[in-house]
């Protein structure tokens, strides 16, 4: 038992000591086994990493390419924030109203599983072939992971404290938003990250089809081109803003559940 | 319990009717062309049509086979480097930098890739469902395990559990209802991932029967593939419901 | 319909309203879709407005880009653009079965004797000698029951390959066919510019069949505007297709220039564009965007003698008023 808790803490010593670097040295690793990786299949297709990397500072440095990119971002922020809006209190309502709950989840489960790039030619009927749509698409990918989040964190919200809330006289809503939120938000936070992850993928993906401007513009286009560098320096942009946006969601979630979790960080040590 | 199951049931065909409902008013009152958007009438029709053929069946089993077969990995990986990253510190120095920068890739940029890889047959179609499908598993249980009482893993260790035990004896139940909610967010996007897949290139599947379709604008033949995917959808939301009943026994049920 | 969706499109819908009652003090703009790589007049439209004396100033142009020809007749039928970039097959296919009325307003390229013919490659190693040995083989083709597939099917009948069931064709981009073809995930593919160009200073790999021994002349591409667009906006329409016909003659005469272009559009470097671009290896264009109605003709025809659609006349796609040139 003493060797055991010994390791423990040797792996948690050393943990310390290369954690600051890790992200680093993960990054690292990753484009090391590309670039074996992509010299070993020498096949057009895939560039190596090195290649892709020195082709970032030409999209980066183009005005158009960085005017693309922030097109496509703030696409995502509206239809990131949108989702929040409106899945959170949808959600929630699931999860404490066996009712709605009920009565949303065969039509969710009915429309999410449709591609949306399937029904291209009914939403530019009704919504053309700009912004709106591309929108509604990243909205819909957003919405799917906080709904459910929200839904099971709602149902595990325990009785008690609904009990308690109701003893002292609160409407439901009331309930609803002072104990059902907060006792809910870490798992509606998990919810949203997963929704961040989702919408940096639909932000590019909704451009496949049809577009104007924006990040899947440039990747696409290289694509359809075989401009492999390009196709690649841009999933590594892509990438990079993914970790930007991680840590940035991280500290916006920590300010929210400081209160919760200080066990968020503490691995349990007994590997 | 009879009774709230066929409430259940009555609650959740109420919005499927209203959407079979507008589909059909925005035909009749000719919101959009026939051209455009079949009559649902129609659709069901052929749907029940081609479900008495074999073409149709082999082509929704290609789909169906890629789908299985990409979520199962997907979950398995999810789950497995979740915990374990949730539970070990050097793994975790490992995981989570990697997460963060393979996670919003969009994987559909790397098909091309994966056809050259894989070839056009099965794996680089299943390939591209376990990529897209494996990070919402992978958060979700990385959630799950990350947040659960470390009071519940003392006392495992104190009762004598030996501490590799522990994690599927007490870790692994404790995360899973955010395991299961992981599962179904991945379950959707597997459903879309492996249809554009078969959209981009393939030779078989729904997705193939779709874009055939669609590029000769016979669009009563575009939107069955498209109904049978909700129809999946729907299926598969009733088998995670039983498969959530069976794993959660003792949590609260709603 | 879900009560989110449709919030969002009761939104969609008023600030439509609101736009469109904005833009009716603006100049007239007109909505085009675009792919690449092959509409050079139109690149010009794009990159160099100041060279045609009306874009910006009597009219203006919405550009969307498109991901081949199919969308965009799609996107046609669904009224989301004015006008676009069409394939013969596509374009039929739309008229016949998407209820589509369009008007062919001029054409952007087509294979020319001796010039450029899309061709189907194999290695120069492989034991394919001739169009009769693909039988059993895997063949790519860059959109399966595209444009190409017509004359392609007439090619394989003729050498008694049945296309349908003695070979397994499937979709390789143009952009992969030649790492497919080198990599062996298949025995033959199709090859287009610039993909050609680029795989041909590589060599190993060589020509077994082309398109033009099935036809001559064939349209590749061409640009239709929704007729009843033309109808209520002839000015408009004309004052686009004059640009066309216009951008075409500016893309012919100054070729330095026209290669600085296609490359702020392809992002194509243009040493490998310079390799083919507007030479004898390349698709031919006509030096004022006028459309060859009796190739495009035949060209249906041949779809409905392979079965690919009914019997079509070319008339119905003809406004004598609108089609290039226009001067």
């Amino acid at each position: 038992m003493s060797a055991v808790a010994g390791d423990g803490t040797a792996t948690a010593r050393i943990g310390i000591s290369i954690a600051p670097f890790a992200p680093l040295l993960a990054c690292l690793g990753l484009l090391a086994a590309w670039q074996i990786g992509a010299l070993l299949l020498g096949t057009d297709s895939i560039p190596t990493a090195l290649d892709a990397l020195r082709a970032v500072p030409d999209i980066l440095g183009d005005r158009s390419g960085l005017a693309n990119i922030l097109d496509s971002i703030r696409r995502m922020a509206i239809g990131l924030a949108s989702a929040v809006v409106v899945s959170i209190p949808l959600g929630l309502a699931m999860g404490r109203v066996p009712a709605v709950a009920s009565f949303f989840n065969p039509i969710l489960m009915v429309t999410y599983p449709v591609p949306k790039a399937a029904l291209m030619p009914v939403i530019m009927l009704w919504l053309g072939v700009g912004d709106l749509s591309k929108t509604l698409v990243i909205f819909l990918a957003v919405t799917l992971p906080i709904i459910y989040h929200s839904f099971e964190g709602a149902k595990a919200v325990e009785e008690k404290m609904i009990w308690s809330g109701a003893a002292m006289g609160m409407s439901r809503l009331q309930i609803m938003a002072r104990i059902v939120l907060p006792a809910a938000l870490p798992e509606i936070l998990a919810g949203c990250r997963t929704g961040l992850v989702l919408a940096l993928i639909t932000m590019v993906t909704s451009e496949m089809i049809a577009r104007k401007s924006g990040a899947g513009n440039i990747l696409f286009n290289a694509l359809d081109m075989g401009q492999y560098d390009t196709v690649f320096a841009m999933i590594i942009i892509i990438g990079a803003l993914g970790i930007i946006f991680d840590a940035a969601f991280d500290r916006l979630r920590r300010a929210l559940v400081a209160w919760s979790d200080t066990r968020q960080d503490i691995p349990l040590s007994f590997s | 319990m009879r009774a709230t199951l066929s409430r259940d049931i009555v609650l959740g065909a109420i919005p499927l009717i209203l959407i079979a409902a507008v589909w059909q008013a925005i035909v009749s009152f000719g919101y959009a062309p026939a051209a455009l958007l079949p009559p649902p009438g129609a659709v069901f029709v052929r749907l029940v049509h081609q479900l008495g053929g074999t073409d149709f069946l082999a082509q929704g089993g290609a789909t169906l086979l890629r789908l299985f077969v990409g979520f199962t990995i997907a979950a398995v990986l999810g789950i497995g480097i979740g915990l374990m990253a949730a539970v070990h510190r050097g793994v975790d120095a490992v995981v989570r930098p990697l997460v963060r920068v393979l996670a919003p890739v969009p994987k559909v940029a790397l098909y091309p890739a994966l056809l050259l890889l894989l070839g056009f047959d099965h794996a680089s179609k299943i390939a591209l469902v376990v990529a897209d499908a494996l990070f919402p598993i992978l958060l979700s249980t990385y959630y799950g395990a990350t947040t659960i009482e470390q009071k519940l893993v003392w006392s495992a260790l104190a009762a004598g559990t030996p501490p590799h035990q522990v994690l599927y004896k007490v870790v692994l139940p404790a995360a899973m209802p955010s395991i299961l909610t992981g599962c179904r967010i991945a379950l959707v996007i597997s459903c879309i991932v492996v249809f554009l897949a078969e959209m981009i290139s393939s030779t078989d599947g729904l997705g193939y029967l779709l874009v055939r379709a669609a590029r000769s604008f016979q669009t009563v033949d575009m939107f069955v593939p498209l109904i049978s995917i909700s129809l999946l959808g729907l299926i598969l939301n009733a088998l995670l419901y039983g498969a959530r009943k069976v794993l959660l026994r003792g949590f609260p049920e709603v | 319909m879900r009560p989110t969706m449709k919030r969002l499109m009761l939104i969609a819908a008023t600030a439509g309203a609101v736009l469109s009652a904005g833009s009716a003090f603006a100049i007239d703009t007109i909505r085009v879709g675009f792919t690449i790589p092959a509409e050079e007049s139109k690149y010009w439209m794009m990159k160099r407005p100041e060279r045609f004396p009306d874009i910006g100033k009597t009219y203006n142009i919405e550009w969307t880009q498109f991901q081949g020809t199919s969308p965009m007749t799609q996107a046609l039928a669904a009224g989301a653009v004015d006008c676009a970039t069409q394939g013969v097959l596509s374009l039929a296919n739309g008229a016949v079965n998407g209820g589509l009325k369009a008007y062919i307003v001029a054409q952007h390229v087509y294979e020319k004797p001796g010039g450029f013919s899309v061709y189907w490659a194999v290695k120069d190693d492989s034991p394919i000698k001739t169009v009769a040995d693909l039988k059993g083989k895997t063949v790519g083709i860059s959109v399966l029951g595209g444009g190409t597939y017509g004359p392609f099917a007439m090619i394989l009948r003729k050498a008694g390959v049945d296309p349908e069931k003695d070979i397994k064709l499937v979709e390789t981009g143009f952009a992969v066919s030649e790492d497919a073809l080198r990599q062996g995930r298949v025995d033959a593919v199709n090859m287009n510019q610039p993909f050609a160009a680029r795989a041909e200073a590589k060599g190993g790999i060589h020509k077994l069949f082309s398109l033009s021994e099935a036809m001559p002349n064939i349209v590749h591409i061409l640009e239709a505007c929704r007729a009843d667009f033309v109808d209520k906006n002839p000015a408009l329409a004309k004052a686009y297709v004059r640009d066309i016909t216009h951008g075409m003659e500016m893309a012919l005469a100054d070729r330095a220039e026209t290669l600085k272009v296609v490359n702020e559009v392809l992002k194509a470097p243009i040493p490998v564009l310079d390799t083919y671009l507007l030479k004898d290896n390349d698709f031919g264009r006509d030096p004022k965007a006028a459309p060859n109605f009796d190739a495009i003709q035949l060209m249906l025809d041949i779809y409905a003698e392979t079965g690919m659609l009914p019997k079509l006349s070319v008339r119905q796609f003809y406004n004598p008023n609108v089609v290039a040139p226009i001067e």
